[in-house]
């Protein structure tokens, strides 16, 4: 594989216009969570139609010399490839550096960064009549620091009685009147491993699943967990470059990026409805990339990538090489030229 | 080693065109050719005759419909065929983001010479066709002639036993052909296999051993220059005396007393190429006016 070929793709995606629009645009934007979507936007558009452009360019006259170099057809695409992965990356890192130099300027938290140390509960929602209790136990830590938080809400009658749930956890206890969809927090003692919620008001209290209960733990995450959120934007945006990348070698960039889009946006509407849970995190951009930019605007840090969104976009990325090779006949197409 | 470096048998290329690729275009009817190892072959004929396909067929870089292409005995997509063919496509494929230089690293590299070799080689390869003060400008920035001038050296940079170069006079200047004598004189030199195509016949018959004339997608003629190009019972003489008029009178009565009829009569002139070199300022190497 040529460095010198994948540096030139690398180029291509990530020019130094659209690194200074990207970081441009993420400082200017108001909070960390709204520069993230922006700049995922903003990326997910150049690099899926820069990658979708480059075949288009060899079938344009630019494969009269890339295809007559005496490497493997296989070895070129790759090069390919591994050049539009790494241009997203920069791109990605861009908008990272930005985001996080703005964040400790205008900011400068001293306070320790949570990050979700379990997620657990019941899949389905369930409603606490006044007088019961819902109880969720979990691992037990020795570290100070430690929050654990319900995600709950009010069912309402006709009458709108108050909704009031004691939320317990080890020796620790307080009240919270919920008259809309929110958290129950409470901090953690060490050794606590469990939670319990009792509804002690007049109205009927809702547990929301899936999955309510989180446990959140001190975390030593890189810049504030941004370093984990450009992991995973860059986990979604390989995958989608990668598939434009495919896609252009049949078409034009422009539908090329937008098919790869609708593919993506198609997929993520079939596996994110609630019933499925954490099944959707499988999907690149998925779930698990909400919940990251979710944790950034509560000011916590989310977890890495799970290794199963890490492995499906590894997958997307050798699956659309492999298919590549096959797709691309030839490196002229003089209907185009 | 094989005497015919280049076959082709009963080539075809069409392409669909059009509205829904309604429309079947033939590029290449029912060529069939053998060059000889060491031979320059110049493929001449008008806009649209079918050379670019049929040099990009023997890149490798398009495939035919039917049809067999053999160099050296083995398919043109065969790596151990690539690292023995260079090709200068029609155009400025080349990309125009990157310096001259590095580009040059680029295809080098791609060709498999290793960094030692790239770091005589292409500094040397860029002032043998002129850009050696022009290595760290970027290809975008260069003139149709000084594109030209790149893709000669990229085409000559790894010694190639074939050369195919489409259109390789498109927008030179004088130096430029200089450029081109050079590096076919030096392919000659190491018996190595050149096609050209070019639709001025001219611009290439002093360089080929051979012509073949397209046209409509088919191999009309194939022969020597003078096979192809001469004129039967016709001579010319170029005669250099001090008194031109007495030279005039003697050599039409030559003609007449062996039977022949002066057909024209005209004072010799030297090559735009040789006034050139005769007056060009020190340093004037590139064609800045001739951007596209």
């Amino acid at each position: 594989m040529s460095l010198a070929l994948v540096s030139l793709f690398a180029r291509r995606v990530a020019t130094p216009g659209a690194l200074v629009l990207i970081a441009f645009a993420a400082w200017l934007t108001s909070d960390a969570t709204s520069a993230w979507w922006f700049s995922i936007a903003i990326i997910a558009l150049i690099a899926t139609v820069r990658a979708a452009a480059l075949p288009d360019a060899w079938l344009r006259g630019e494969g009269d010399w890339i295809g007559t170099a005496p490497r493997p057809r296989a070895a070129l695409l790759r090069a390919a490839w591994i050049g539009a992965a790494l241009g997203t990356l920069v791109l990605a890192a861009a908008a990272t550096a930005a985001i996080a130099l703005k964040g400790a300027w205008i900011e400068s938290e001293t306070e320790a960064l949570l990050e979700p140390s379990s997620i657990g509960g019941p899949k389905r929602s369930l409603v606490l009549m006044p007088g019961e209790s819902f109880e969720q136990s979990f691992g037990s830590d020795e570290g100070w620091g430690r929050e654990v938080r319900v995600r709950a809400t009010a069912t309402l009658g006709a009458t709108a009685p108050t909704t009031l749930a004691l939320v317990e956890a080890g020796n620790a206890a307080h009240r919270i009147n919920v008259a809309r969809r929110t958290w129950l927090s409470i901090h953690l003692e060490p050794y606590a491993s469990s939670v319990r919620v009792t509804n002690v008001g007049e109205g009927a209290l809702a547990i929301l699943g899936p999955f309510p209960v989180e446990v959140w733990a001190p975390s030593s995450a890189l810049l504030r967990g941004h370093v984990r959120v450009w992991a995973h934007a860059s986990c979604f945006l390989v995958a989608l470059v990668s598939l434009a990348l495919l896609l252009g070698i049949v078409m034009g960039p422009g539908v090329a990026a937008l098919l790869a889009c609708s593919l993506w946006l198609g997929t993520w509407l079939l596996v994110s409805p609630a019933e499925f849970g954490t099944l959707g995190d499988w999907l690149p951009g998925g779930g698990s990339l909400g919940r990251a930019l979710d944790a950034i605007h509560v000011g916590r840090s989310p977890l890495p990538p799970s290794m199963k969104s890490l492995a499906s976009a590894g997958a997307l990325l050798v699956a659309t090489w492999l298919l590549g090779s096959p797709l691309l006949r030839t490196w002229r197409d003089e209907v185009r030229g | 080693m094989h005497s015919t470096s280049v076959s082709v048998h009963q080539l075809f290329r069409s392409f669909r065109t059009g509205l829904w690729l309604s429309q079947k275009t033939e590029a290449l009817t029912n060529v069939s050719m053998e060059v000889p190892a060491g031979a320059t072959l110049g493929l001449v004929g008008p806009n649209g005759s079918g050379k670019s396909t049929l040099l990009r067929l023997l890149a490798g870089v398009d495939r035919p419909t039917s049809g067999s292409i053999r160099l050296f005995g083995e398919p043109p997509t065969e790596v151990s065929v690539k690292q023995r063919l260079s090709f200068l496509p029609d155009g400025q494929p080349f990309p125009p983001e990157l310096k001259a230089v590095d580009a040059l690293h680029l295809i080098a590299s791609l060709k498999g010479l290793t960094r030692a070799d790239r770091r005589t080689r292409v500094p040397a390869m860029l002032e043998r066709v002129g850009l050696g003060a022009r290595g760290g400008t970027r290809l975008g920035a260069f003139s149709r002639g000084m594109h030209r001038r790149f893709g000669l050296g990229q085409a000559f940079i790894a010694e190639p036993d074939i050369v195919l170069l489409d259109e390789p006079t498109a927008g030179l200047d004088a130096p430029g052909f200089d450029v081109l004598n050079d590096v076919l004189q030096e392919a000659r030199q190491r018996e190595a296999t050149v096609i050209l195509a070019s639709h001025v016949a001219s611009d290439l018959v002093d360089h080929c051993t051979r012509l073949a004339l397209l046209a409509g997608g088919r191999l009309l003629r194939e022969g020597t220059p003078d096979e192809l190009l001469g004129e039967a019972g016709t001579v010319e003489l170029r005669v250099r005396g001090r008194d031109s008029a007495a030279l005039e009178t003697a050599l039409r009565g030559a003609a007449e007393d062996a039977g022949g009829e002066v057909l024209t009569v005209r004072s010799a002139r030297r090559s735009l190429i040789d006034l050139y070199a005769s007056t060009k300022t020190p340093g004037a190497t590139d064609d800045e006016g001739d951007k596209r």
